[in-house]
């Protein structure tokens, strides 16, 4: 085996550090390619912030389903569905036994992240699985009226079913 | 300040209030509770022994999530009756009721692993037994014999290990630990060993495709396999907490004079005089039915002893009977 130096392994260390520090920033859900306005994804992984400087307008109520792992009984599933029910926006959850599926229901108007159902699911001593967001319906605004006259059109990728 | 007073609060409604049982019918799980979820059990008993014992217990259990991995354990017997005949100095029976102890019973579950439907526990309990309960009654023949009494009289540590594992069909529940009681007027009960299983199997509905069932029906099996020492006496005190001084054996001879096997077992007696009529090992069966819904759950249990070994002329297990109701509660009050 090669020995290295101090002076070596210093660096080599200040070099690991900064490139675990960079892969760290280029994989943030929070700068992910996904929620560029020219990705037209269907499924969101959360929205943390408006994805357009335009204010967003009367969106359709949310709608995601999260696998909860280790719900086996109706009498733990009571737990979960309550806890469920806590996330702020949450107007209706619904749960399903055999495949540990979760469909929580959001009010309009609700800035929900994926963080946030995670945390509810571990807080009820359970595991948090997969999540995908079955339906949300973001509508921009118009263009200012000085937009309108200039020719430019509104961007309609957030626009997704 | 908030969580100290709902542990005082918690006590005290275990101390007054009826006891509840976890999923298990005869012992605790590691079953996941959410935080802030209590689960409040009421187990009314009966159990019928030889020698006239009867015994009525009304166990009540209250568990708290205080985190997603820590829950705290609440136990008491609010209240027991127990009677049973005595033959000395004439044939009689003794009685005794009251509130027995509260057990203080903190669980951390420490390895956890969970799949779509299936969840994998193991937690650590350790707590303390609260001698709150009756156990200095007294009757026209004298002290009433302390293994009738609800309480233990002393303070006292329950240790133990639990395993449980659920699916969607059926559950499988493990425990197994010691308790030890201290010494309180100069009596002191004898350690514990336990060891319990259960096995509950889903019968109703056979099979279902989607949602939450309102109510699955369960069938139960339970062991429980209980190894409990001698009690101890200090000749010292002058009273005769249990008929032993006094007792004759079936051949009407004097109970043998205890032995000291070892140096320490020496000196574990100077004071204080094994109970030649207490202890035993016991391994009992216990079938039962189950019905669990979203937010309750009852159940019917029968005690059937399978093997039984006392020492002395101590009463020996007929049959028990109990019946468990529980209630789950949600709080937003956690860790």
């Amino acid at each position: 085996m090669r020995h290295f130096d101090r002076s070596t392994r210093q660096t080599l260390g200040v070099v690991f550090s900064v490139t675990a520090m960079a892969f760290a920033v280029c994989s943030s859900p929070c700068i992910a390619s996904s929620h560029s306005p020219a990705a037209g994804s269907s499924h969101v992984t959360g929205i943390t912030a408006p994805l357009n400087p335009q204010p967003l307008i009367a969106p359709k109520a949310l709608q995601v389903s999260i696998e909860v792992l280790g719900v086996a009984i109706p009498f733990t599933a009571f737990g979960i569905i309550h806890r469920l029910e806590t996330v702020p926006g949450v107007t209706n959850v619904k749960f399903d036994l055999p495949t540990g599926k979760a469909t929580l229901t959001f009010a309009p108007n609700v800035k929900v992240t994926d963080s946030m159902l995670r945390d509810a699911v571990r807080d009820a001593s359970y595991t948090p699985g997969n999540i995908v967001w079955l339906r949300s319906r973001i509508v921009t605004a118009p263009p200012p009226r000085e937009a309108q006259e200039s020719g430019s059109s509104p961007d309609k990728s957030q626009t997704a079913n | 300040m908030f969580l100290l007073c709902l542990v005082i609060l918690l006590s005290l409604i275990a101390a007054y209030a009826p006891e509840l049982n976890a999923a298990p019918l005869t012992f605790p799980a590691a079953a996941p509770i959410s935080a802030g979820d209590i689960t409040y059990r009421q187990q009314p008993g009966f159990t019928s022994g030889t020698q006239g014992h009867k015994q009525f217990d009304a166990e009540s259990v209250l568990v708290y999530g205080l985190s997603h991995n820590v829950a705290f354990i609440l136990e008491n017997n609010l209240p027991q009756y127990a009677e049973q005949t005595y033959q000395t100095p004439t044939v009689h029976t003794e009685s005794a009721l009251g509130p027995g102890d509260i057990s203080f019973l903190p669980r951390y579950t420490f390895w956890e692993k969970d799949g779509i439907g299936t969840t994998n526990r193991l937690s650590a309990l350790g707590g303390v037994l609260i001698p709150v309960g009756v156990h200095s009654g007294s009757s026209a023949y004298g002290p009433v014999p302390r293994s009738l009494e609800p309480g233990a009289g002393a303070w006292g540590t329950k240790d133990g290990l639990i395993f449980t594992r659920q699916t969607l069909d059926a559950e499988v529940d493990g425990y197994g630990g010691f308790v030890h009681h201290g010494a309180s007027n100069g009596y002191q009960f004898g350690n514990e060993y336990f060891a319990d299983d259960s096995l509950q199997r889903r019968i109703r509905p056979k099979t279902f495709s989607q949602g939450v069932p309102k109510v699955e029906t369960y069938l139960v099996l339970e062991t429980n396999f209980l190894v409990n020492e001698r009690d101890k006496e200090s000749p010292l005190a002058g009273r005769l907490s249990t008929p032993a001084a006094s007792f004759l054996t079936d051949q009407g001879a004097l109970p043998p004079a205890p032995e000291a096997s070892t140096l320490s077992d020496a000196a574990d007696l100077i004071g204080m005089t094994p109970n030649l009529t207490s202890g035993g090992t016991l391994l009992q069966f216990d079938p039962g039915i189950r019905f669990v819904g979203l937010n309750w759950g009852f159940a019917a249990l029968a005690e059937v002893p399978a093997f039984e070994s006392v020492n002395g002329g101590g009463f020996k297990h007929n049959y028990g009977i109990l019946l468990v109701y529980r209630h789950v509660f949600y709080t937003k009050h956690h860790l």
